[in-house]
């Protein structure tokens, strides 16, 4: 309190000055209809701006949670898709194996850390056995292929990138249904391979590379990247084509795990099949 | 502070009161410019006058000149400001006035004459600025703040050197 009054004391004519001030002012804007004017649509700009910004660092601050919940639903949303999907194609009486049962589940998961510099490029999640991740299972980012787990801890995993020299899917042209094998050739993390694509295979430069079903891991049509270049391989029967990846390794951040429901069904059927031969 | 001139200064700001509301309110040059000389007298009591009260006398002048121009409080706030802004420390006037009224007589011409004219733009910018409200363009502002220091300054200081009859000695000296 003492150290109130002195303060007070102290700048006493400063603040006689400021209470004057302000008196001439409220009387100016209160007896002036210009300035009145000025002054409520000034302040009103003032704190309307205030109001802006205050609102625009709350939402700063809140960007993770918001994106954490825009993760979840997206998941949810991507689970009803596939119900739908599946439920449509069965109507349509094209695919029968479906059973109007949910083929693919979706789940989102962060990567903790990733690389692009090795030969050999893995992905770290934030999900893990507790989670319900299996080895085999696919990872796919926003915009494209990622990746499919390799090893599950009880509340980590590691997945193999696109970006890894073992790294090997069934991928097509959207446009076209001959398929060939997407892999890695270890130099440029933008781009990866694909080869062994029939020869008669409709291609051009600019077409969209996506998942065939026939992999077992990812839905079909997850979009992998846009075809740069391609050049039949010698002696003349395959094409071989430069992709380029939708998914920017150097700044993965979200990440959905796909389980494939059906996939141990089909393999044990591929494995009689086999037994048969 | 001197009695005699306690009282010279008050006759001079009732006398400047009646001149301004009186004759120079009626000068509009260019529909604007309308010299003041009430705050020369407040410049001129800046060391002759305990701040406190100097800063109280002026608001309420100010306040009489608003009321009798119907502005709010436009002049009051602009002549407690001259009031509060401690030009004459800036300008070394506290060690040559010997706390006396700062005129031609105890400082010179030369530092009265940047004195007044200093604290009078002050004076203008913050009369024109509250007046406007911020809206008016800058050149605009610095014209009108520049012409009404200008008139006000044509009759403030030739009404100075004649009521000093020896500034011309006087400021040749300080000047030495």
């Amino acid at each position: 309190m003492n150290k109130v009054w002195s303060f007070l004391i102290k700048n006493a004519y400063l603040i006689l000055f400021i209470l004057i001030q302000g008196f001439c002012l409220s009387l100016t804007i209160r007896h002036n209809v210009y300035q009145n004017y000025v002054w409520f649509t000034s302040s009103t700009y003032a704190v309307g701006t205030i109001h802006d910004r205050i609102s625009a660092a709350y939402e700063y601050l809140s960007l993770k949670q918001q994106n954490q919940v825009l993760q979840t639903e997206n998941a949810v949303l991507r689970t009803a898709l596939e119900e739908f999907r599946n439920s449509f194609i069965y109507e349509s009486g094209r695919i029968e194996d479906t059973l109007l049962k949910q083929v693919y589940t979706y789940q989102e998961a962060r990567v903790i850390h990733s690389t692009i510099h090795l030969q050999n490029n893995y992905l770290v999640i934030d999900k893990g056995e507790i989670h319900g991740l299996k080895p085999g299972m696919a990872v796919i980012s926003p915009i494209g292929v990622a990746g499919i787990i390799k090893d599950v801890g009880s509340r980590y995993s590691t997945a193999l990138s696109v970006i890894h020299s073992k790294f090997s899917i069934s991928a097509r042209p959207a446009n076209a249904k001959n398929f060939g094998s997407l892999i890695w050739n270890g130099k440029n993390y933008r781009y990866a391979q694909l080869i062994d694509l029939p020869r008669q295979t409709r291609i051009r430069n600019g077409d969209t590379v996506v998942t065939d079903v026939r992999s077992l891991i990812f839905p079909e049509g997850i979009g992998v990247g846009i075809i740069k270049s391609y050049r039949t391989r010698e002696p003349g029967d395959f094409i071989e084509a430069q992709i380029e990846l939708f998914t920017d390794f150097s700044s993965i951040h979200q990440v959905y795990v796909i389980d494939f429901i059906d996939k141990k069904a089909i393999e044990d059927l591929k494995l009689l099949i086999n037994e048969g031969k | 502070m001197k009695a005699s001139d306690a009282m010279s200064w008050t006759v001079a700001l009732v006398a400047a009161l009646v001149l301004q509301v009186g004759v120079f309110d009626q000068i509009k040059l260019s529909g604007y410019i309308n010299p003041q000389i009430v705050p020369a007298l407040f410049l001129a009591a800046k060391l002759f006058l305990p701040k406190y009260l100097h800063l109280l006398l002026s608001f309420l002048t100010g306040l009489a000149i608003d009321w009798w121009y119907n502005t709010g409080g436009i002049y009051a706030s602009a002549l407690s400001m001259i009031s509060f802004i401690p030009l004459e420390r800036l300008l070394g006037l506290l060690v040559t006035s010997d706390l006396g009224i700062i005129r031609v007589s105890t400082v010179g011409f030369r530092r009265y004459f940047v004195y007044i004219s200093i604290s009078y733009v002050v004076f203008f910018a913050w009369l024109y600025v509250l007046d406007s409200m911020a809206s008016i363009k800058f050149l605009v502002l610095g014209s009108k703040i520049l012409y009404s220091t200008a008139i006000s300054l044509l009759i403030v200081v030739p009404i100075e050197i004649l009521l000093t009859p020896d500034a011309t000695r006087v400021g040749k000296r300080r000047l030495k």
